[in-house]
Parts: structure tokens; sequence; C-alpha cells
């Protein structure tokens, strides 16, 4: 839920002592840093209200992909979120979001820029899926996640743009 | 109206723990009411191999609550310790998440809070983990009693006459069982007798072993878990132990990991020409346990030159144990595979390779089996599953994304049984108690109980009441080996009817009863009555015959030996399944879309029951081969 949210630009509203104020979902998961024991930025008495989702070009062609080893039951793997604004067979922007390789959401924003004004093909989706684990740090135990993440990006855009 | 409730043998009784066990009502181990109990938390070892130099407790011992810190510097000594238990008896290290110490205090939480303060040093030795590495000094070892080796004929022979060969390595991971009910235990001493409540496959077995090693009479021992007991002797107070679920991890065992280097030849029309199994497996350094992998391929298909081998590792890992089914599960998975091998090296349909090499017989002593109906397994589950259609050529079938596979596989299982007693007492008060000293792991062994004794004295099951868990209770053997029912039921059937007779008799006796001087022969038990068999209104209620002799029950107590001597006439189950999975071809997601499985396990006490084990045993196979691998950093 949380990777899809972050795809699409959700933003959280909360309510604390000192009044109300927003947080957009990308920054609402914190990396470990020196203070793992904190997961989320929400300050202690703060209350989510809600969580907003803004009207968006992505309705029409969007795919939230769950790599799992059983069907039900069971954490991704790997997860991702994608989601596409199509003029015709050309792509004017892309949403896509990861899950289970951090500790939050992550949103591969240089994977998104290699479908911007291009047509919707596989060949172009895959290249999105090689982008999309540039610059990937895998440890020991969880090093098949990073090709997991490429072949998912590539079947989740697929998928999007309704050509999987 | 009455007449209809009668069982048969075979009926689907549902679970007469059920209602108990979905309502939360059914008591385990850790939920005993005792007064002035205490809890005691474990401390683990956190390296391999080594020795524990020092443990400074003083932290812990001034912690609030805590009653006693037990390490091998201060617990009381046992007469009958075994290295392999880990009693806290020397400082030795043998595995990670060895106990080392053992905090006992007056609540769990100061138990666990106490635990987490002591502090041991240690002196590690280089741990043994490498299990490949450690092939070269790898050793023969037996499996209850069997020889892990066993070959006839002359397998090079046979493999120089093959037309077709096939030689692989199968490997299996360490796999660890983790059950919902956690392992507990209270202990309660009463002088040198101790009374354990515990959660076990086997009351006697651990009445036993504890009487060993706290060197007291087996009588005044009621059952295990010896930590528990060493804590409540020390601290002169009853003790509850529950091992955390991190702790499950080591001191309780796992499946062991398995190399399996299978060799087959096979002829021109598939029959096999030989097989070579070699089963390379680990145990620890405490105490040897061997994953009887190899033994499997002994009974599985006729041919004539034939050799499994066993061999042990050292690891420095807790013992592995005996884990749902031990070596079958791990061991068919090699020469299954090696089989379907076989039939794409021959162009053969995996199933026909199967008939072509049935074993007819046993294939090492050459004795008919005592039934067997693999053959009718096969038919009915291919037919089943729509085998005929099935595709020989490999990614031949694809749904959309995801390639679509069938295969099959054949099962099977030694049927052995052991020494059981029971009793069953018709008491004054109408109902009927049939017990036993075995035990539930959620087999189903209560409504077993039930079922026999009320199809044998042809009563309803609600008047019955199965107990069983207690050592005081006549012995009854371990809950494993698929034995239980076998063993227990024929010890049922035999004290029913040796308690229905006395009933009898006691009518006949009685100047008051309605049978007083009627012939044994002429007086039938039937539906709660006992009565003339020629006219059943001329007869009474069981419990009236007690009530006017006395108020006392009726019972009789019946053992049962073994029948079948299993070594001159082979007893095996045998089965067939059948799967269709599904894998993503790019993600490499799989699914298991469908199973069907038929197979042959002698009479079915309960078909229900037996159902839901072999829907168990399924589960089981498919976590094994698709889910569970336990890691060792």
């Amino acid at each position: 839920m949380c990777v899809a949210l972050a795809a699409l630009d959700a933003t959280i509203r909360v309510q604390g002592r000192n009044g109300e104020r927003r947080i957009p979902m990308a920054d609402f998961h914190r990396l470990p840093g020196d203070t793992p024991e904190i997961d989320t930025n929400l300050k202690p008495g703060e209350l989510i209200l809600s969580i907003d989702l803004p009207p968006s070009p992505y309705a029409g062609h969007s795919s939230y992909l769950k790599i799992r080893d059983r069907a039900s039951y069971e954490f991704a793997l790997v997860s991702v979120a994608a989601a596409l604004e199509l003029d015709g067979e050309t792509i004017r922007s892309a949403r896509i979001a990861l899950g289970g390789v951090a500790h939050k959401p992550w949103r591969v924003e240089a994977a998104e820029r290699v479908l911007i004004g291009k047509k919707a093909t596989p060949g172009l989706f895959q290249a999105a899926g090689r982008e999309a684990i540039t610059g990937a740090r895998p440890y020991r135990e969880n090093g098949f996640k990073v090709e997991m993440v490429r072949r998912g990006v590539a079947r989740a855009l697929a998928q999007a743009a309704g050509v999987a | 109206m009455r007449g209809t409730s009668i069982v048969a043998i075979g009926d689907p009784l549902v679970r007469a723990d059920g209602r108990a066990k979905v309502t939360g009502t059914a008591k385990y181990s850790a939920e005993f009411p005792v007064r002035d109990l205490a809890s005691a938390s474990l401390v683990m070892s956190t390296i391999s191999s080594g020795r524990v130099s020092a443990t400074d407790t003083t932290a812990a011992e001034r912690a609030p609550g805590v009653l006693a810190v037990i390490t091998p510097a201060n617990a009381i000594r046992l007469p009958g310790t075994e290295r392999r238990l880990a009693l806290l008896q020397d400082d030795q290290v043998f595995y990670q998440n060895q106990p080392i110490a053992m905090v006992v205090a007056e609540t769990l939480e100061a138990a666990q809070h106490g635990a987490s303060l002591v502090i041991p040093r240690y002196e590690p030795r280089p741990a043994k983990l490498d299990f490949l590495a450690g092939f070269a000094s790898s050793y023969p070892s037996t499996h209850n009693g069997e020889p892990g080796d066993q070959s006839w004929g002359d397998v090079d022979a046979g493999l120089a006459a093959a037309s077709v060969t096939i030689d692989e390595v199968y490997t299996t991971p360490i796999q660890h069982h983790n059950p919902m009910e956690p392992h507990a235990t209270i202990a309660q001493w009463d002088g040198d007798h101790v009374l354990v409540y515990d959660a076990t496959q086997h009351i006697t077995g651990l009445q036993e072993k504890t009487a060993k090693v706290f060197a007291v009479p087996k009588e005044n021992v009621w059952s295990h878990v010896m930590l528990a007991a060493l804590a409540a002797k020390q601290v002169k107070r009853p003790v509850k132990l529950v091992l955390e679920r991190p702790q499950m991890f080591g001191p309780v065992g796992a499946r062991p990991r398995t190399h399996q280097h299978v060799t087959l030849g096979a002829a021109d029309d598939g029959k096999l020409t030989a097989i070579r199994h070699q089963v390379h497996t680990n145990t620890s350094l405490i105490e040897d346990y061997l994953e009887s992998a190899a033994f499997p391929t002994r009974v599985m298909y006729s041919c004539p030159n034939i050799s499994t081998q066993s061999r042990l590792v050292q690891l420095n890992l807790g013992t592995p144990t005996y884990m749902r089914a031990p070596g079958v599960a791990t061991g068919t998975f090699a020469i299954e595979v090696a089989m379907d091998e076989l039939a794409y090296a021959l162009k053969m349909d995996p199933l026909e390779l199967r008939l072509r090499n049935y074993a007819e017989v046993d294939p090492h002593s050459g004795q008919p089996f005592t039934e067997k109906h693999l053959r009718e397994c096969y038919q009915r589950a291919a037919a089943r599953f729509g085998w005929s259609n099935r595709k020989h050529e490999p990614r031949s079938t694809r749904e959309g994304v995801e390639l679509i596979g069938w295969g099959m596989a054949t099962e099977t299982y030694p049927g052995k049984n052991l020494p059981a007693s029971a009793l069953v007492r018709f008491q004054p008060n109408g109902r009927i108690l049939v017990a036993s000293g075995t035990q539930e792991i959620g087999t189903g062994n209560y409504t077993v109980l039930t079922e026999v004794a009320a199809a044998v004295l042809r009563v309803p099951a609600a008047s019955i009441d199965a107990r069983l868990g207690d050592t005081n209770l006549p012995p009854a053997p371990i809950s494993a080996g698929s034995m239980s029912t076998a063993s227990i039921t024929p010890a049922v059937k035999t004290a029913a009817e040796n308690a229905r007779r006395m009933l009898i008799a006691l009518a006949v006796a009685d100047q008051a009863s309605p049978l007083h001087q009627a012939r044994l022969e002429d007086v039938a038990f039937e539906d709660g009555r006992v009565s003339l068999k020629a006219d059943a209104s001329k007869g009474e209620e069981f419990a009236a015959i007690l009530k006017r002799n006395g108020n006392r029950p009726v019972e009789a107590m019946a053992s049962a030996e073994p029948k079948l001597d299993t070594q001159k006439t082979p007893c095996h189950s045998f089965g067939a399944v059948f799967a269709e999975v599904a894998v993503d071809a790019d993600l490499g997601m799989t699914r298991v879309r469908r199973v069907v499985a038929v197979y042959d396990v002698g009479k079915l006490v309960n078909h229900l029951t037996a159902r839901s084990q072999f829907i168990g045993g399924i589960v089981w196979g498919i976590s094994l081969a698709l889910q569970e691998d336990t890691h060792v950093d």
C-alpha cells in the first residue's frame, strides 16, 4: 500500500498539539541512519487524519506487482508500483516505486525519466528496469532482489501499459 | 434413534477434542495451574564451539524477583546426565543457541530480565560448519538400529550393462519445525517424586529418561523436560520453562542437510539395471542422528543391483532430529527426481517408467509385501489428474506469463507398530471410559480411541470419554512413524471385549438382574444395555448392574503386541502423487495449482482424520520443496 501511495504522490495529513500538517508520502518513512528505532517522521502525539491522493493522470494506466514466495500470507520479496500517463502510445510521464528493497518505499526517478516522451514498448520497459537497479547495493543474502527488481519493473510497466 | 448413532470402524467421526481446541478451552502443557509456580528462562550460547570460561551472574542475581541463576558452577549434579542434553553439567559449547545458564524467578518477566543480565565469557574454538569439507571425515551410522548401508547385487556391473545412466547430486537444506505450541514444561518435585507437564510425542519415553537422568524410580516420575526439573529441584519450587521462539533453533532439533548422489542405470526398455544412492547428512558433535534418506530406495523399485550408503558429517550445530517424514521426505525427493531425469533420457513417460520397474516383491528380501496396491494408486490418481493429456516436452504448456508443469512421484513409508496397552471401563454413571498412555499431538488419538471403543461395544461415540497424556495410564508407544493407531487400537479392541465379558458375567451372577443365571453366550451388550440375544426386552442398562454391585466400575486392561515380523514380511504404505505447478517464467514465482494423491495405507480407522493426515503430508511436501531453508550464518 505504501509503495503504491509513494508512486501516486499521496500526502499524509496529521494532527498534532500544534495543529495540522501534511507530509508527502515519500518523506513519511525514514531511513535508519543513527536512529533506526524511529520508523516514521510522525512526532510524538501526532495522529494520522487522512491519506490524500491527488487527482491523478495515472488513474487509467497503473499496476501493482507483488513478487512473493506464496500466493497469500506472505510479505513481498519485491513489490513494484508503476503508473503511466499516456498520450496514445507515447509516455508523457511515469511513476515507479519499489517495496522490499529499502527501509521505505523507494521511488526510482531515474528510471521514470527513461520513459518520458518515448513509445511504450517492451524494449523500453526493459531499459527502465535496468535503470532502476543502477547503484543498487545488495547484501550477502539479498542479492537476488536486484535482478528481481529489474524484471519486476519491466513487468509492472508492461502491465500498466496493457502490453503484458 | 439410538441405533442410528452406532459407529463403524472407518466412519468419519469428527475430532473428539475439536471443540475444545477451536474454542481455546483445550489445556496445553504451559497452562496447568500449579500453586507457587516460578518461571525459568534460558541463556543461550552465542558461539558455536568452545567453552564458557566464566559466567558473571552478579547483576542477574541482584535483579528483582530472581530466585536462582543456575550455571555449570552451581547446578545440582545429575547422576544420569547425558552431554547431548546440555544440562548445565559442564562448560562445553557444541552449538550456537545451546543452553548455558538458566535464571529462575518469581515471574516470566523477571526470569527473562535476569537472563538478559547474565554475562558469559567464552573461549571459542574453531567451529566446524562447512558441510562439504566434513565429507572427508564422515562416517557410517545407523537409524533406529537399521544399518545406514545396505547393498545387494553388483551395481558396477549393472551400470556397465546399462544403455542409459543418470548420475546426479540432489541436496536438501536444513529445515526447522516450529509447532504453534512452544516446547513447554512444568516440573514439580515432592521428595523424589517429580510431576511433569510437558508437550511431547512420547510421555512414557520421557518418563523413563527423566528417571534415568535424576536416578529416581520410574514410577515416581510423570514425564520430562530435564532443565525445568533441574530448576525445580534447585529452587525447591515448581518451575515452568517455555522455550522462546528463537530458542527453538538448536536445542530441539531440525531436519538435517542432505547431499545425495544418485546413480541410475537402465536398459532401453526402461528396466533399471542398477541404483546407487549415497547420502551425506549432518549431525552434531554430541550425538549421532542419521537422516535415513537412502532407506526408501531399498523398497521403491525392482532392481537386481542396489547400493544404499549413509555417511554422517559432524557440525557444530544442535543435534538434528526426526522431522516429518524422517528420511523419506528427503530421500524420495532425490530418487524420484532421478527417476524423472531417467524418463527424459529414455524419452519415456515418467509414470510408464515407474510401472516398468514396479516392485511386485520386496527388492531386497524377495518376499511379497503384506499388501501392495501401488499400481491401483497410480491408475486412479492418473485418471483423476488427467495425466493422459500430459505433454512430454519441457516448457510446452504456457498460460500467459506462466509455464505449466505436470509431475508425479511415488510415495512409500514403513508400516510398523509397537506394543501398546489400553483400558476400557464401564462406569456407574453410565459412561464408558477408554484410556491409554498415549498422547495427542494433533493426529487424532482421542478420536481414534473413542471410535474403536464405540465400534467394538456398539454404543454411540457420545457415551464414551477418552483419556490419554498421563503416564499413570497403561503405557503406549511414541506418536511417531505413523504407528500410533495401528499400535493402540488392537489393545483398545481387546480391552473393550474383555470389559464387556466381565460386565455380562457380573449381570448373570447378580440375583437381582433380569439376566440372572442366563448362559453367557446368550447375553449381548447392545446400545448400552445388557440383554438376552433372543429377547432384548429382558435386560437393563449397564449402570443399573454396577449400582447394585457396590457402585464400582467394571474395567479391563489389555496389551497388544505386533503380530507381524516385518523383517520377514515386508509391510509398507505406498502412494502416488500428481501435481500441477505454474512458474512465472520471468519472475520465478512458483504456485502449486493442484495435487491429486491416492494412498494405500491399509485399513482406515477414521476416514476424516486420515484425510487430514494425507493433506498435511502433501502440505509438508510442498513446503519442503518450495519454502523452507534454514540459513546458518
